[in-house]
């Protein structure tokens, strides 16, 4: 295992827009309560958004809920890229990469580079500006009203991480089984390819502080030095999950923005 | 294990996971994914639990081959002792 260095991601602060403009070492979070898309004309507006395969794959869902978020994630995706890129949200394409991940169609490379995550009451969307070997990945769940699986740690972490949770009082093991969670999804979302990566191939220490470290396996990875992570709460029920690879040895801001595409800053 | 057993198994790791669903009403050829709105953590927890009824460790590889409860029961007939 190749631990990274300590480096970081300070605590999250306001973002203020317009302008829709990434600094260098910026992190932009947006977060979008999917109820809040619920006028009659704000939904037909943000269908209006979607391109043909989109539509097919929200109507593949066969929950409404699990309908409607699909919707609120494409439309804020659209909405997002559209202000930071200066293009018409429905003119965006999007084409899954080998591992199904939908990516950006764009000549040359994207100047943006972005992670979507959804879970029961929360999209989010974070941004960051594309330098070579930047890599960003977001994962949110709800704490308060899943049931952690904890199980799921048994099988599937890396041993480090089993016995760190086993070591936690009873009452404090679903908390961080969510925080490893997350932190492993945003990791592997960053990376682009899915659960083809093994969870047990890589571990997070949350007890080293200043900040959080990764360890990698050496066929998962030899650039442990290059992540940053951060945990952070957008509301009571959630906690977002940030993963940020860049070469650079530089602290990264996270700037936080709530509001639902088609409205408020996103209006217009 | 035979086949309704398997069935069985199946349904009972989808109860675990999915406890809100209506697993009367799931069509065996639909993708679990979108019937049940499972996420990543929802599909461990399924493997997780198959492994724990049947005795049957589904690899990475295979987890593509768990997509509908028809092919879920399919897979698991053909490894499980």
């Amino acid at each position: 295992m190749v631990p990274s260095t300590p480096g970081g991601i300070p605590r999250a602060a306001p973002l203020r827009v317009p302008p829709f403009a990434l600094g260098a070492d910026e992190l932009h979070l947006w977060c979008t309560d999917p109820g809040a898309v619920a006028a009659p004309a704000h939904l037909a507006a943000c269908e209006a958004l979607l391109g043909d395969d989109e539509r097919q794959r929200r109507d593949a869902f066969v929950l409404p809920t699990g309908r409607h978020e699909q919707l609120v994630t494409r439309a804020l995706v659209r909405t997002l890229l559209g202000r930071y890129l200066g293009v018409a949200p429905k003119a965006l394409r999007f084409a899954p990469n080998p591992w199904g991940r939908p990516e950006l169609v764009w000549p040359g490379r994207a100047p943006v580079t972005f992670n979507l995550a959804h879970a029961r009451g929360l999209v989010v969307c974070l941004l960051a500006a594309a330098h070579d070997g930047r890599a960003v990945g977001v994962d949110v769940e709800n704490v308060v009203r899943r049931t952690p699986p904890l199980h799921v740690a048994d099988h599937f972490f890396a041993p480090a991480e089993v016995e760190a949770l086993a070591a936690r009082p009873p009452d404090a093991r679903g908390r961080r089984f969510f925080e490893l969670w997350t932190l492993k999804e945003s990791y592997i979302k960053a990376r682009g390819m899915g659960l083809a990566i093994p969870l047990d191939g890589f571990a997070f220490e949350l007890d080293a502080a200043p900040s959080i470290r990764i360890d990698l396996r050496p066929d998962v990875g030899s650039d442990a030095g290059a992540w940053r992570f951060r945990l952070h709460e957008p509301t009571p029920e959630h906690l977002v999950a940030i993963a940020v690879r860049d070469p650079r040895p530089r602290d990264l801001r996270l700037c936080v923005a709530h509001a639902a595409p088609l409205a408020g800053p996103l209006a217009g | 294990m035979n086949a309704s057993e398997l069935r069985a198994a199946v349904m009972a790791a989808l109860a675990r996971v999915a406890p809100e669903a209506d697993l009367d009403a799931l069509d065996p050829a639909v993708p679990l994914r979108d019937a049940l709105d499972l996420d990543s953590m929802d599909f461990l927890a399924f493997v997780a639990e198959l492994h724990t009824r049947t005795g049957v460790a589904v690899p990475e590889a295979d987890y593509g081959k768990l997509g509908t409860l028809a092919a879920a029961v399919a897979y698991l007939g053909a490894r499980a002792r």
